[in-house]
């Protein structure tokens, strides 16, 4: 190689460096912490999923609170001891991962001097993170971090328990499949076979199978006639689908996420497995859900908290606004949670009377956990009324939707009933 | 008992299937280390890379399937280059951990730009990879082989046959057999011995990218994580059949494979990696070599 190709090599070289180094920071990059609330904003976190597994539910999430926060600032801010202050919204990406997800909590709470911390989605990465927290508020004995903290999902039963700190505006998961249960076998009833599937390695699905469908079962005097589990990266469901056919089950329970839901709903429409119902969670609620499924996901069930058909006009306003900005036909619940997350906690700290000085900043955030511990009557943009209850989790009404002609289709309302 | 029967062949043929995958993956791996004695841990970003290679040509361009995987197999070679370029060829003077351990970076590197990058792009977890055999299957009594299983092993098979073909039938595989026993000795004999390893990292790449096609494929979506769970598996096989043995990272894939389904059926789905872990363990205490592999160092 001669002198001159080596220099243009190396210049190669070097410019791929820069460009995966430039590539690498663009992508990365999040907005700059270095500022405190003196310079005339409040400092919120928003830690949540926006690479990784957890993408499907943490981008919109995210995205809900960024158009929150940028409707709150068009308004000219919060309003704090006479003076209008615009939200600054820092953004962090835990991958649902808890290693990542603790130290970026740390981050905020330390290092941004966030007065509130949201997020994240993955119950077992909130858990993780509000470990870091005061477990008790006033506690002499307990050093831990005291910054309000709300998830606007983290389904996973209990987990607001973990501190006093910790708020959670997601919905009652025991109750919601109770309800979801009970709706079903009034219409399509009786059923002779209740299996269940389960995500084994995720925490909220196995929860949930736990705590909530199991029990509803059991209240029933049913026992499973099939369980069986796999796990989030599986790629192949032959043997499950195969066990809860022979099972002759005809409610099935689906209890995990888009990617093994998809695997195995693929799996099933192979082996010809077609129970009357699926009652899935949360985890369905992702368009892979009919991208990748396909005829597969059609006539699942699932709760949720917010639907893009809700009435209000204010509804249809931030599916519009989601759908310019991710060219996304449906807004799965998470934008809406993120969205009137954002609006509660803004709510909060007007109701707090907060100084947004460095000195009152522990003062500021007391007041503002305080407030948040007594929502009371809050009116959603959603149209509904939510309190929140001693164990500082939002009390909502459920909804059910089902997937119908590849469409994520609002079912069954607390007023209206079935509306197909 | 007539149903255990079936659904017992069933999972097995789905098992071995299933597991040529797995066999395509380890391929790669063991014809690295079988020439350098290095674990390339990079090797998972050729499948990654490979599989969305794929997805772009299948689903977004829509072409035909041996296109694709020509395609995925071209991209996971050019990854094979830079892995070549990067971690071993400038490390070459240094102990075997150290372009092991640069292997690591480039996978944690490459990896984590992608999913940065990904995430841009795709407003998703995965996305869906054309599947055209999806469906289709065969029929054989109660058994039914499911069409894009009997592809992947197709495929598979055709690949292995094509690698045979280059080890002992060409003088680029007299080249590498003799590479694999000294590089000096092959050095000092003429052969190009820097060009001989670069063609190697080229090949086992391309097969990385090709099982990555046939992963995607199968399970119709890519993700950005796919690589990280084949370097697991693909290690796991190429340790059960035989570490360097090329038969040994066939019958270790296809063996993972079925352990994996058979101890769902048979014993808990909760347990099945736990359960491969140990039929691992108890393979290598009675045979350390793998299933195998050869007792004295058989290199490829």
């Amino acid at each position: 190689m001669s002198k001159r190709q080596k220099t243009e090599l190396q210049t190669i070289k070097l410019r791929g460096l820069a460009g995966a180094l430039a590539v690498s920071l663009i992508a990365g990059s999040t907005v700059s912490a270095q500022a405190f609330q003196d310079d005339g904003t409040i400092i919120l976190c928003s830690i949540e999923p926006l690479s990784g597994i957890g993408t499907s539910f943490g981008q919109p999430n995210y995205l809900g609170k960024v158009i929150a926060v940028e409707e709150i600032n068009a308004e000219g801010g919060i309003e704090i001891d006479g003076k209008k202050m615009k939200i600054k919204l820092i953004s962090e990406d835990d991958q649902a991962k808890p290693e990542q997800g603790v130290p970026l909590f740390r981050k905020c709470a330390e290092s941004d001097k966030a007065l509130v911390i949201t997020g994240t989605q993955y119950s077992r990465v909130t858990e993780s993170m509000w470990g870091l927290l005061q477990k008790k508020v006033d506690d002499p004995n307990d050093n831990g971090l005291q910054v309000p903290s709300m998830s606007f999902l983290s389904m996973k039963a209990g987990v607001t328990g973990v501190s006093e700190w910790g708020f959670r505006n997601a919905g009652d998961e025991p109750a919601q499949h109770e309800l979801a249960i009970k709706l079903m076998e009034e219409r399509y009833g009786p059923f002779k076979n209740y299996s269940g599937a389960v995500e084994a390695n995720e925490g909220h699905s196995v929860a949930a199978w736990k705590v909530a469908y199991l029990k509803s079962l059991e209240r029933r005097n049913i026992k499973p006639s099939e369980y069986v589990e796999w796990y989030e990266a599986d790629r192949d469901f032959s043997v499950q689908i195969r066990k809860l056919k022979r099972a002759n089950t005809d409610f099935f329970i689906l209890s995990s996420h888009v990617q093994a839901n998809v695997g195995a709903m693929l799996e099933a429409q192979r082996q010809g497995f077609k129970p009357k119902i699926i009652l899935s969670h949360i985890g369905s609620d992702a368009m892979e859900m009919v991208e990748l499924g396909k005829q597969s996901t059609e006539g699942i069930v699932f709760p949720t908290a917010i639907h893009m058909a809700f009435p209000p006009p204010k509804v249809k306003w931030l599916a519009d606004e989601y759908k310019k900005r991710t060219k996304e036909a449906y807004m799965p619940q998470f934008v809406g949670l993120g969205y009137e997350g954002i609006m509660i906690v803004k709510q909060a700290i007007e109701k707090a009377g907060i100084k947004n000085r460095p000195e009152t900043l522990a003062a500021d955030r007391r007041k503002v956990r305080d407030q948040l511990a007594a929502i009371r009557d809050y009116k959603s943009f959603a149209g509904m009324t939510l309190n929140m209850n001693a164990n500082r989790d939002i009390v909502r009404p459920t909804y059910l939707v089902k997937i119908t002609g590849g469409d994520f289709k609002l079912y069954w309302t607390p007023d209206k009933g079935f509306l197909f | 008992m007539y149903f255990f029967a079936i659904d017992l062949t069933q999972t097995t043929i789905d098992g071995l299937l299933f597991g040529s995958t797995y066999a395509l993956v380890a391929i790669g791996f063991t014809l690295i280390w079988g020439l350098l004695r290095i674990l390339n841990l990079a090797h998972g970003v050729t499948v990654m890379v490979g599989m969305f290679a794929g997805m772009l040509s299948a689903t977004i361009i829509g072409l035909p399937f041996y296109l694709g995987i020509l395609i995925s197999m071209c991209a996971g070679a050019l990854v094979g280059f830079l892995i070549d370029r990067i971690c071993y060829r400038p490390l070459r003077a240094a102990h075997e951990l150290v372009p092991m351990i640069a292997t690591l970076g480039f996978w944690i590197l490459i990896e984590e730009v992608f999913i940065k990058i990904y995430s841009k792009f795709w407003f998703r977890d995965y996305v869906p990879f054309a599947n055209p055999f999806d469906g289709a299957g065969l029929e054989i009594g109660q058994i039914r082989l499911r069409g894009d299983y009997l592809v992947t092993l197709a495929v598979a098979t055709l690949l292995v046959i094509i690698l045979y073909f280059l080890i002992y039938r060409t003088r680029l595989g007299l080249a590498m057999r003799m590479i694999a026993e000294d590089h000096d000795i092959g050095s000092l004999m003429g052969v190009p011995v820097g060009r001989v390893l670069t063609t190697a990292f080229l090949l086992s790449a391309a097969y990385g990218g090709a099982a990555g096609y046939l992963l995607g494929m199968t399970a119709n979506l890519a993700g950005p994580y796919a690589g990280s769970q084949a370097v697991v598996k693909g290690l796991f096989s190429m340790i059960l059949g035989g570490a360097g043995s090329i038969p040994g990272a066939i019958v270790g894939g296809l063996s993972l494979g079925v352990l994996e389904l058979q101890s769902s059926f048979l014993f808990s789905f909760a347990y099945r990696d736990a359960i491969a872990m140990l039929a691992l363990f108890l393979v290598l205490i009675v045979r350390p070599q793998g299933l195998v592999g050869k007792r004295t160092a058989d290199r490829i």
